[in-house]
């Protein structure tokens, strides 16, 4: 290392008051640039979206032996000059017209075991009028396969400080660092860019010949040969790729991912139920009753728990998602579904998400961002919670034993009709709004298979980590207060005991003062008080003044008063649905049986039935189609940067789930149900 | 202009048959027509070229149809069947498949 120059010292003085130099890492996907990246930043990072965009970077400190530099881990781009969204955003990231500020110096990524192609990337990337520093990634893979780069050859080469890396071993990181705030505090003389685009191929040359050059400098530098591919991936290929075998093992992985969200969550999910359950009781026996505790332990720490109730099933997914990625299947598997979801608009990257979504939409959403091209993942977005959840189960079960009682082959059948009809809505949708809306040339399939590698557990840890902290970050705050506001929605303003609920309770303080009281028949006395009070609360709230004004739009589908209250509340998350149900129909929460059985027999006031076969039948198609879950609004919200797209989906989800509900009760009706 | 060794192998008249990408087998080998790519979307072959799949280059099918995986060097791109069947190869007949 060169000693340090006065002027060099004077220009970090200047920085360290103001900021620090930015590095930007370049380079093509699957090249190693997440993992240098960090290996170079460590715990000093985060996720952002870039500014003005919803492409996300990872932004991070590094620390050198002269100064921190800061360092942003931008997309993986084939080539900066090519005219998809990603490059362009890459070139406007350089240029300065986003973000802040423009980097400093620009680190390009060259893999040590793709290096011609490597070296053509670099080539393009060099004629940019910026400093540049160029890090060799994947070293010790590529030495251990027999093949190794001579950095000082290279730089003689190519004109620009040469540093070899790799992130697993650590290898050449702090030399990578240092190198680059130093080629950012130098900056960029026109005379030695000059003598840099010297050494580089002319820009109108052709690609064959660039491939040319790029072999050359390769036998000028390199030693070794790496074979054209391992035969091992070349094996494991041909049996993914085969369409039994391949499609059996796409079936596996995809089972296993979909079963550790769709069942293994629920373990964590009842450990956190269970943690704000106690938490909430504790602090409900220790603050004095009033509107304040209930403000505590219904409002908050029960819009905590409605918040990071999401929290083992997003986590577990990015796990699985990054093991699966860095290993390389999952390309293969874009590859597998794309024929199919090409036909609807949608990408094949689409598929995870899509699966994903049947667990729960906020996970799914989440992991679109695998989806490269903005369109294809805005479209994803867009239909993702037609796909039938887990909180729309309890919902289906309760409506299917309702309407199939006794007839289980017909129950079973109406269930996979359920989880068919959201997809195929979803499908349908997204063809729509890719003729539509989201108008353009689809960008056809072409996509890298990367050479299958052996997952790190490490890097899968921190995804996991991150995704998990920007979720609480980004939408966390945003579901929180929608959680706040709807608990105050229905418990507010507090309605007076009407004289029914009274003597109910003058009635249970009687029995409960007899010498032989049978505290049964107490309990059962106390809890239907209780559920009294709670539909007598929920009717009188501000949420049941809101369901009388809805209750006209709700009418043509069948629904009363109750059950518009019961669906308007059912927004805050769709398993609020059936304890509302059992609070109106006045059941114990506990014994299901006896709810299915009041519902049947549930009256409204004018003594109709409540729940004819057309209504259940209309609220269960309400449901499989609706958009009834506020906090995916909200992740939609955050996940596009505009209330346009959620709020469409919105109207477009509930138009869809109201005029089919109305045509299957007409459809009923008409039927003599 | 420097040719690629093996494309003088394959440009015999009468073995070089132009034809689409979809109709090679698994394990073939084939170069790329050199006027095959103007046919696709500009941002398609810029694509393909960044990719490293250019012109008068060289590669093997690893899952022949459409779609279909080749690889060039040491790289593999999966083609839709759209894209692939518009790519024109002659297949080497010198080169030993695999
Ligand atoms: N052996 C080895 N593998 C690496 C190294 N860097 C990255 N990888 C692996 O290469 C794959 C792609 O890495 P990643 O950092 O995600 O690349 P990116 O797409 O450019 O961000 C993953 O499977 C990594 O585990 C390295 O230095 N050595
Ligand atoms: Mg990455």
């Amino acid at each position: 290392m060169a000693a340090q120059q006065p002027d060099e010292l004077e220009a970090l003085r200047v920085y360290s008051t103001e900021r620090p130099p930015r590095a930007a890492l370049l380079g093509q996907p699957n090249t190693g640039k997440t993992t240098l990246f960090n290996r170079l930043c460590g715990s000093r990072a985060r996720t952002a979206n870039i500014p003005g965009t919803t492409v996300e970077s990872r932004v991070g400190l590094a620390a050198t032996t002269h100064g921190v530099l800061e360092i942003m881990d931008l997309p993986g781009i084939y080539g900066l000059s090519l005219e998809v969204p990603e490059s362009k955003l890459c070139r406007d990231c350089l240029d300065g017209r986003i973000g802040d500020v423009a980097p400093d110096v620009a680190v390009i990524i060259a893999d040590a075991t793709n290096f011609s192609r490597s070296l053509r990337f670099a080539s393009h990337a060099l004629r940019r009028k910026m400093p540049c520093v160029i890090a060799i990634t994947l070293a010790d893979d590529a030495r251990r396969k027999g093949f190794s780069v001579n950095a000082a050859a290279l730089s003689e080469c190519l004109g620009c400080p040469v540093v070899i890396t790799s992130g697993r071993t650590g290898e050449g990181v702090d030399e990578l660092a240092d190198a680059a705030l130093r080629a950012a505090l130098h900056g960029i003389s026109l005379e030695s860019f000059e003598q840099r685009l010297n050494h580089l191929p002319a820009s109108s040359v052709s690609e064959s010949d660039l491939a040319k050059w790029a072999n050359d400098v390769l036998v000028e530098v390199a030693s070794g040969r790496l074979a054209a591919a391992s035969s091992v991936s070349d094996r494991v290929d041909r049996a993914l790729t085969h369409p039994v075998s391949g499609l059996a093992t796409f079936i596996l992985v995809m089972s296993v991912l979909f079963a550790s969200i769709f069942w293994l969550a629920q373990f964590p999910m009842k450990g956190l139920d269970f943690i704000f359950g106690t938490s909430g009781d504790w602090l409900r026996a220790v603050m004095p009753a009033g509107p304040l505790r209930d403000l505590c332990v219904d409002g908050i720490i029960g819009g905590v728990a409605g918040t990071v109730v999401f929290l083992p099933q997003i986590c577990l997914l990015f796990f699985l998602l990054s093991l699966l990625e860095d290993s390389g299947y999952l390309a293969r598997a874009a590859f597998a579904a794309d024929k199919f979801l090409r036909r609807f608009g949608l990408p094949g990257q689409a598929f995870v998400p899509l699966l994903s979504s049947h667990a729960c939409a906020l996970p799914g959403i989440m992991s679109t961002r695998l989806i490269p091209d903005p369109k294809d993942r805005l479209a994803t977005i867009l239909v993702a919670p037609f796909m039938s959840c887990t909180a729309r189960l309890p919902v289906y079960v309760l409506l299917i034993s309702l309407l199939f009682a006794g007839r289980p082959w017909l129950a079973g059948l109406a269930f996979v009709g359920c989880y068919a009809t959201g997809a195929i809505a979803g499908l349908l949708s997204a063809f729509l709004v890719r003729r539509t809306l989201l108008k353009g040339p689809a960008r056809p399939m072409l996509l890298e298979m990367p050479p299958y590698r052996r997952p790190s557990v490490r890097i899968a840890l921190w995804v996991m980590y991150d995704r998990g902290v920007l979720f609480i970050k980004n939408a966390g705050s945003m579901i929180l207060a929608i959680c706040v506001v709807m608990w105050w929605l229905s418990a507010y303003p507090k309605v007076a005991p009407s004289p029914e609920l009274l003597q109910m309770r003058a009635q249970t303080s009687e029995v409960a003062l007899q010498a032989n009281a049978n505290p049964e028949q107490v309990q059962a006395l106390e809890s239907a008080a209780n559920l009294l009070e709670s539909r007598e609360q929920q009717l009188g709230s501000m949420a049941g003044k809101l369901g009388l004004i809805a209750e006209p739009l709700f009418h043509p589908l069948g629904f009363d008063h109750q059950l518009t209250v019961a669906v308007l509340t059912s927004f805050l998350a769709r398993e609020v649905f059936v304890s509302t149900l059992m609070i109106i129909s006045s059941t114990d929460a506990n014994d299901e049986a006896s709810l299915l059985d009041r519902l049947t027999h549930n009256r409204r006031a004018d003594g109709t039935l409540l729940f004819t076969i057309p209504t259940a039948a209309s609220l269960l198609v309400f449901f499989t189609l609706a958009m009834q879950c506020l906090p995916t609004l909200a992740l939609v919200r955050r996940e596009t940067q505009s209330w346009k797209w959620p709020l469409l989906q919105f109207a477009w989800m509930s138009g869809l789930a109201w005029s089919m509900a109305w045509i299957v009760r007409q459809a009923l009706l008409t039927g003599g149900f | 202009m420097v040719v690629i060794p093996s494309t003088l192998m394959g440009d015999g008249a009468a073995q070089s048959k132009r034809i689409p990408l979809t109709q090679l087998a698994r394990g073939q080998r084939a170069i790329i027509d050199s006027e095959s790519l103007t046919t696709l979307a500009e941002a398609d072959r810029c694509l393909l070229r960044a990719m490293g799949i250019h012109e008068s280059c060289e590669l093997k099918v690893c899952k022949a149809g459409a779609p279909c995986i080749i690889e060039v060097e040491r790289t593999r791109v999966g083609l839709c069947g759209s894209v692939a069947s518009k790519v024109f190869v002659k297949p080497c007949d010198g080169c030993p498949a695999a």
